[in-house]
């Protein structure tokens, strides 16, 4: 009993199955280049992230922080990493949700044309 | 079309479901605009002064210190210990200053009136100014907040 | 309490004309449909673009002194500070890739045939504006990159003869790039380019709404009925998937690659290795490079310059030019076009690659 995807799939033609498979490939190679024409030439210092704590009462310690280099930003900790991917998890479930509704508007939209549903508005 | 008893059509539970999620989704992206836009507030815990500075104080004086971006005020009790206020009128924010001949802290705004303990005595301020705990520690005289360590 | 609330606003403003338009509103259905969704992705981008540069404007200070600093602190001690900043990064490259694929895809289909030519026009003062946008923008970090490349930018009007140390002077607010730079480029950036860009997408969007979406050529060439979708509510929530998934891929891409900061930008300071301007503007960056000191003793600047002058003139003006578009003339056109295209494209390769 094959599932609704793997019919769908079996009636793809050969063009379109290459390019679903290699578009997130390229999506990705393009994102690389980008990322990595963004990243600014490194100096000859190692390049330093500035770690600054949350909580700092500020006459605490004289703190004279020599420049750092290069700022590279970022989750700080386990738990803003993990954060991180808890957001982007839950951004991305919420939008294949919406994508979802969203397909089920536009089929009950286009039925509703078909029936010429919206003509009497317009007139 | 509604079925007489049911809460709702097809439509409109569609239509909610949509608005729902997009509802969800918009406060997703709300939280970090939020968080952003009110980024954490830094009193400081303590502060450590030069004990120094405020070794030769005679009793009763009192003399400012820096609360963080606020004004302090340090004063030199009878007995010789230290009490410290936050220099910020309780009325409505304005720096007080103090007048050493009456011995009475005066917010110029609204012409409020505290006493060398800080109590309001004159004007609007409806509080007494904020104390802070101030201590000895080896060379520094650390202001605390009360109830810090 | 929801209808009479309504009822009371249509009374004064009479809003619901604008939203009978847009039930009446259709958009062609052809297989050029799907550049349709260009124009929505660009808003997109450029909302996201307007509230993201509202919050760092919280907290950045457009001085000479504090402009490095401040936004270091957004990207260290403002709570996600380092993803808004990241956001806004990627948002401004999302959106200037958005306004190339939309001004390829209507050159292509020569959507500027009569009567939409102010469209067209206003549309490339758009990408201008853009283009704009993001070059003010890159200095504001007063970073050793920014600083450097904003010298280079900005001295290359000085090669129009007569009137470009004047455009380098208003560019620069002075003979050198200063802090009265970046105070000028933030100007700029958070005031004078968003109502001049307003200004022009209103015009533009009105032009549309009122002329309606085009049909590309070959397809109005005698077929029955052409197929329409109505804008409301069809089309519409086709473009809200696209904005979903592209909404998606942009905050993933802010979230797992943000920018870095270089250190604090030095007047005094040689410039610094392997600097280059900001992807968009490679191809011209190599163009520059490849013409020699002199040609027959004018300057080999001014005279790449002047070409790409005369080649934005050109482009600006294009509808008129290209007047006769189902003619030989208009295929030629076209493919000068794609040549265009691919020049570009291996000059930024190229650029990026050396």
């Amino acid at each position: 009993m094959k599932s609704r995807l793997a019919r769908r799939w079996s009636r793809t033609g050969m063009k379109k199955k290459i390019v679903f498979i290699f578009m997130p490939a390229l999506i990705m190679g393009v994102f690389t280049a980008f990322a990595a024409s963004i990243q600014q030439p490194l100096s000859e210092e190692k390049d330093k992230s500035v770690q600054t704590p949350a909580q700092q009462p500020p006459a605490k310690a004289a703190e004279v922080q020599v420049q750092p280099d290069k700022i590279v930003p970022g989750p700080k900790n386990i738990k803003e990493r993990t954060a991180i991917y808890v957001f982007v998890g839950w951004l991305w479930a919420a939008i294949v949700v919406l994508i979802y509704i969203t397909r089920l508007e536009i089929k009950e939209a286009d039925r509703l044309l078909e029936l010429k549903f919206y003509r009497n508005e317009k007139k | 079309m509604k079925i007489q008893h049911s809460l709702f059509t097809r439509r409109e539970f569609l239509n909610g479901l949509l608005g729902g999620w997009l509802g969800a989704l918009a406060a997703t992206v709300l939280y970090p605009v939020i968080k952003f836009v009110f980024p954490p507030y830094m009193e400081p815990d303590k502060v450590a002064l030069l004990f120094s500075d405020y070794k030769d104080m005679e009793p009763g004086a009192v003399k400012p210190f820096a609360w963080g971006v606020k004004p302090g005020f340090i004063k030199k009790k009878e007995d010789g210990s230290y009490l410290a206020f936050v220099g910020v009128c309780t009325h409505l924010d304005c720096n007080v200053s103090y007048m050493v001949d009456q011995k009475k802290f005066y917010c110029a705004c609204h012409d409020g009136w505290y006493d060398e303990s800080g109590k309001n005595i004159a004007g609007p301020p409806p509080k007494p100014l904020r104390q802070l705990r101030a201590e000895v520690e080896g060379e520094s005289l650390v202001v605390k907040k009360e109830g810090v360590a | 309490m929801g209808r009479s609330l309504s009822a009371w606003f249509e009374d004064r403003l009479g809003f619901s004309a604008v939203m009978g338009f847009l039930r009446k509103k259709t958009v062609p259905l052809n297989k050029h449909t799907i550049w349709s969704y260009t124009g929505s992705a660009i808003l997109l981008f450029f909302g996201i673009q307007v509230v993201t540069g509202i919050m760092l404007a919280f907290y950045y200070r457009p001085t000479l002194e504090e402009a490095n600093k401040s936004v270091a602190r957004i990207m260290t001690d403002v709570p996600l500070g380092w993803i808004i900043r990241s956001v806004h990064f990627w948002s401004a490259s999302a959106m200037i890739v958005t306004v190339f694929i939309h001004l390829f895809s209507s050159w292509m289909i020569k959507s500027y045939r009569k009567p939409r030519e102010l469209t067209w026009m206003t549309g490339v003062l758009l990408l201008v504006a853009s283009l704009f946008f993001g070059f003010t923008g890159y200095l504001l970090p007063w970073d050793d990159l920014s600083l450097s490349a904003t010298k280079v930018g900005t001295d290359i009007p000085r090669s129009i003869p007569i009137v470009g140390e004047w455009v380098t002077k208003f560019l620069r607010g002075g003979d050198d790039v200063t802090g009265d730079t970046l105070s000028r480029f933030f100007s700029f950036h958070i005031c004078i380019l968003p109502l001049f860009l307003l200004l022009l997408l209103a015009i533009h969007i009105y032009l549309i709404q009122k002329q309606g979406i085009s049909i590309p050529l070959g397809v109005e060439a005698g077929k029955e009925k052409l197929k329409e979708l109505p804008f409301w509510p069809n089309f519409v929530y086709r473009e809200i998937i696209v904005w979903l998934v592209l909404f998606g891929v942009l905050i993933t891409a802010a979230v797992f690659l943000p920018p870095s900061l270089g250190k604090v930008a030095d007047l005094m300071a040689p410039a610094p290795k392997g600097i280059k301007p900001e992807w968009y503007f490679l191809f011209l960056f190599q163009t520059l490079k490849l013409f020699p000191g002199k040609i027959f003793f004018i300057n080999g600047d001014t005279i790449a310059v002047f070409l790409i002058v005369a080649a934005v003139v050109l482009f600006f003006f294009l509808p008129f030019l290209d007047n006769k578009p189902d003619k030989m003339k208009g295929k030629v056109i076209t493919w000068l076009a794609w040549a265009a295209i691919a020049y570009a494209v291996a000059m930024s390769i190229w650029s990026l690659l050396t």
